[in-house]
C-alpha cells in the first residue's frame, strides 16, 4: 500500500516497469482513436458509397471499405468510442454500486455481509452474455441493455474485492485506535478504509474495463448490443462473417482494434498492480 | 456516604466464541475507578487484561459478548447503543495501544489525526482544531510542534509515534485514560520517558489512567493501584506499596521472582531467571477450583476442590487464596 511518499518515485518505477508502459501506451492509443473520433474521422462512419464497396486498403481508404462502402477506419475510430463509453459506463455502474455493497459488508458484518456476498454469488452465477440474452428478450437490443448486462456483471466483482481488502484493513490497528476516537463505522469507511483500498480498486477497474470491452464486442457480434448504424467493433466482425473469404481485412482490422484494446488494458492493470504492491515492487 | 467512583465494574465477565465452543476470558472482575486515581493490571498474555480494557470502551471483537456491569456517569456502558458509546470514546474515555507502528493511519499527517476527534467530539473549526493540535504535541514533548503537523507517521520514531498517540488520546481532556501496553513495544530508553509522561499528564489533568502491562516494574513506578490477573480473574488487588510489600498470592509472587533483575558487580555466575512452571490453564478446560493450583508449588488438595475465598491481608488489600497464610507467614517481602 502507498505510505504517503512523493508521486515521483512511483512515476519513476512506473516507467521501468515494462508491461505497464506498454499496457499504457495500448490503451492511450485506444483513448487517442476514440477522442480523434469525437472531431474527425476521415469519412463520415456511416456514409455508404456502393460504388466502392469491399475495397483494398488503399490510400483513400487506409483500411478498405466493407460490404456497404464505407470506410473501415473511420467505423473502426467510432467503434472506439462506443466501445469505451460502454466500458466507462459498465465499469463505473459496477465500482460505485458493488463498492458500496463491499463497504457496507466489511463495516456492518453479520448478516448484513452474508446477504451482500450470497447476492453476488447469485448474480455471478449467470453470465453476461445470458443476462444480456434476457434483457434483449424484455427490452429489446440496445447499446444500453449491454451496458445493464455487463454492469450486473461487475457488481459482484467489486463487491467482493471490496469487501475482501476492506475487511483486512478493518482488522489493522489504527482502526482499532481510530474506534477508540469514537468514530462511527461510516467515516472510518469514508476516511480510513476507502482510501487504503483505492489501489486495488483501480486495479480491478482495469481489468474489467477490459472484460467489459470484450464483452461489449461479444453482445454486439450476437446481435443483442450495439445496434446498427451506430458503428461497433462486435457487429463489424458479424458483418465481415459473411465474406470472410472474399474480404479477410474487413474481420481483421476490427479484429486487431478488439485485441490491443483488451491487451491494453490486460497488461495495464498487471503493471498497476504490481507497481502499487510494495512487496512485489521490491523484487523486479 | 462516599460519593460514587467515576467508573464501578462489577462482575465483568467476557464470552469468546471458539472452534471449540464457548470460552470465559474474564470470569467475574470487580474493580472501582475514582477520579485521579490510577489502577495499574498485571498479568501474563492470556490472562485478558487486554479483553478488560477492550470491554471498558465497548470495542471487544466480533464474537466477544461482555456481560455484568461497566458503571460511568450513570450508564451501563455495556449497554449503551453504538452512537451513544461513539460519543463517549475519545471524549470521556481515550485508550492508547501496545503499537504503535500499527496504531496510526499511514494515509493522514498525525496533525489531521490528533485534529479529528477535537473537530468530531468538541466541534471545533479545522482551524482551532489544529491550533490545539500544536499544544497537544508540544504537551507530549515533540519538538517543532506546528511543523510535525504535516509529518506522516512512517516520518516518526516509535517514540515520536506513541507520544502522537497520546496527543490523540488527550485531545478531549478524557476523565479516563487506558493504556494497553503502552510501552511494550519500545525500547527501554524510551520506555521511562513515555511512562514519565503519562504519569505527569495524569497528574495534571487529573483523569483517571486504566495501565495495563506485563511488566511489574513499569506497574510499580506509574500506579496507585494493581490488579494482578491470572486466567480472567483478580488474584489479588490493592495499593501499589502494600501488595508489593507483602505479596500474598503466590502467582504474583512467582511473577515478581520471574522480573529480570540486574546486580551490578554479580554478573558472574549469572543466576538463572526465576520462571513459573508449567503453562497458562486452557480456557475451555479451567479447573473448578483455584485456577493456579496445578502451578503452585503451594497447593494443597483443598485447593484443586473447593474455589478459594477473598483473603483480606491489610487496607483495600485482597487476594483469592487459600495458602496465605504460606504465603505471608513465610516473610519473604521483597
Amino acid at each position: 500500500m502507498s505510505d504517503g511518499r512523493s508521486g515521483s518515485s512511483f512515476l519513476r518505477r512506473a516507467f521501468r516497469h515494462r508491461s505497464f508502459v506498454v499496457g499504457a501506451t495500448l490503451t492511450a492509443f485506444v483513448v487517442a482513436m476514440a477522442l480523434l473520433s469525437l472531431i474527425w474521422t476521415p469519412y463520415a462512419p456511416t456514409a455508404i458509397n456502393i460504388r466502392r464497396r469491399m475495397a483494398m486498403p488503399s490510400a483513400d481508404h487506409w483500411l478498405g471499405t466493407d460490404s456497404f462502402g464505407r470506410d473501415v477506419l473511420s467505423l473502426i475510430l467510432a467503434g472506439a468510442q462506443n466501445s469505451l463509453t460502454v466500458g466507462v459506463l459498465a465499469v463505473g455502474c459496477g465500482i460505485v454500486l458493488g463498492s458500496t455493497l463491499g463497504l457496507l459488508a466489511a463495516a456492518r458484518r453479520g448478516w448484513i455481509e452474508e446477504l451482500v456476498m450470497r447476492f453476488a454469488d447469485f448474480t455471478f452465477a449467470f453470465p453476461a452474455i445470458l443476462s444480456a440474452i434476457m434483457l434483449a428478450a424484455i427490452f429489446g437490443p440496445s447499446t444500453m441493455n449491454s451496458v445493464v448486462a455487463i454492469a450486473i456483471f461487475n457488481i459482484p466483482v467489486f463487491a467482493r474485492v471490496v469487501r475482501g481488502s476492506a475487511n483486512a484493513i478493518w482488522a489493522r490497528d489504527y482502526i482499532l485506535a481510530a474506534r477508540s476516537a469514537g468514530k462511527g463505522s461510516t467515516r472510518i469507511t469514508i476516511e480510513h478504509v476507502l482510501p487504503n483500498i483505492l489501489a486495488v480498486i483501480v486495479v480491478q477497474a482495469t481489468i474489467q474495463f477490459a472484460l467489459a470491452i470484450l464483452a461489449e464486442a461479444a453482445l454486439s457480434y450476437l446481435g443483442l448490443g450495439t445496434q446498427p448504424p451506430t458503428p461497433s467493433w462486435g457487429r463489424m466482425l458479424n458483418e465481415a462473417q459473411a465474406m470472410v473469404f472474399r474480404a479477410p481485412f474487413l474481420a481483421v482490422f476490427p479484429g486487431c482494434a478488439i485485441a490491443i484494446a483488451v491487451l491494453g488494458l490486460n497488461l495495464l492493470g498487471d503493471g498497476l498492480r504490481d507497481l502499487t504492491d510494495p512487496r512485489l515492487s521490491r523484487q523486479r | 456516604m462516599t460519593p460514587a467512583p467515576l467508573l464501578s465494574v462489577n462482575d465483568l465477565r467476557v464470552a469468546l466464541q471458539t472452534a471449540r465452543g464457548a470460552v470465559e476470558a474474564v470470569r467475574g472482575l470487580s474493580f472501582t475507578l475514582d477520579k485521579g486515581e490510577t489502577l495499574g493490571i498485571v498479568g501474563e498474555s492470556g490472562c485478558g487484561k487486554s479483553l478488560t480494557a477492550l470491554a471498558l470502551m465497548g470495542l471487544l471483537p466480533d464474537g466477544a459478548v461482555a456481560s455484568g456491569a461497566v458503571r460511568y456517569g450513570g450508564h451501563n456502558l455495556l449497554t449503551l447503543r453504538e452512537q451513544q458509546l461513539c460519543d463517549l470514546r475519545g471524549n470521556r474515555l481515550a485508550m492508547i495501544f501496545q503499537e504503535p507502528m500499527t496504531s496510526l493511519n499511514p494515509l493522514h499527517c498525525i496533525g489531521d489525526q490528533i485534529a479529528e476527534p477535537l473537530q468530531q467530539h468538541l466541534k471545533l473549526s479545522r482551524r482551532q482544531a489544529r491550533d490545539r493540535a500544536v499544544d497537544l504535541l508540544d504537551r507530549v514533548g515533540i519538538p517543532n510542534p506546528r511543523q510535525r503537523l504535516d509529518a506522516y507517521p512512517h516520518q516518526m520514531s516509535g517514540g515520536q509515534r506513541q507520544r502522537a498517540m497520546i496527543a490523540m488520546a488527550l485531545a478531549c481532556d478524557p476523565d479516563i485514560l487506558i493504556a494497553d501496553e503502552p510501552t511494550t513495544a519500545l525500547d527501554v530508553t524510551i520506555q521511562g520517558q513515555i511512562l514519565d509522561l503519562i504519569r505527569r499528564l495524569v497528574d495534571d489533568s487529573g483523569m483517571a489512567l486504566v495501565l495495563i502491562s506485563h511488566d511489574l516494574g513499569v506497574i510499580a513506578e506509574t500506579v496507585d493501584r494493581v490488579l494482578v490477573m491470572y486466567a480472567g480473574r483478580a488474584v489479588e488487588a490493592g495499593p501499589v506499596r502494600e501488595v508489593f510489600a507483602r505479596l500474598a498470592h503466590p502467582y504474583a509472587r512467582g511473577l515478581f521472582a520471574a522480573m529480570p533483575r540486574i546486580a551490578p558487580g554479580q554478573s558472574h555466575p549469572r543466576a538463572p531467571l526465576a520462571t513459573i512452571a508449567g503453562i497458562v490453564p486452557d480456557l475451555h478446560d479451567l479447573p473448578s477450583a483455584c485456577a493456579f493450583a496445578e502451578r503452585c508449588s503451594l497447593a494443597e488438595p483443598r485447593c484443586r476442590v473447593e474455589f478459594p475465598p477473598a483473603v483480606s491481608i491489610g487496607p483495600d488489600h485482597r487476594a483469592e487464596c487459600w495458602r496465605t497464610d504460606q504465603t505471608l507467614g513465610t516473610g519473604t517481602s521483597p
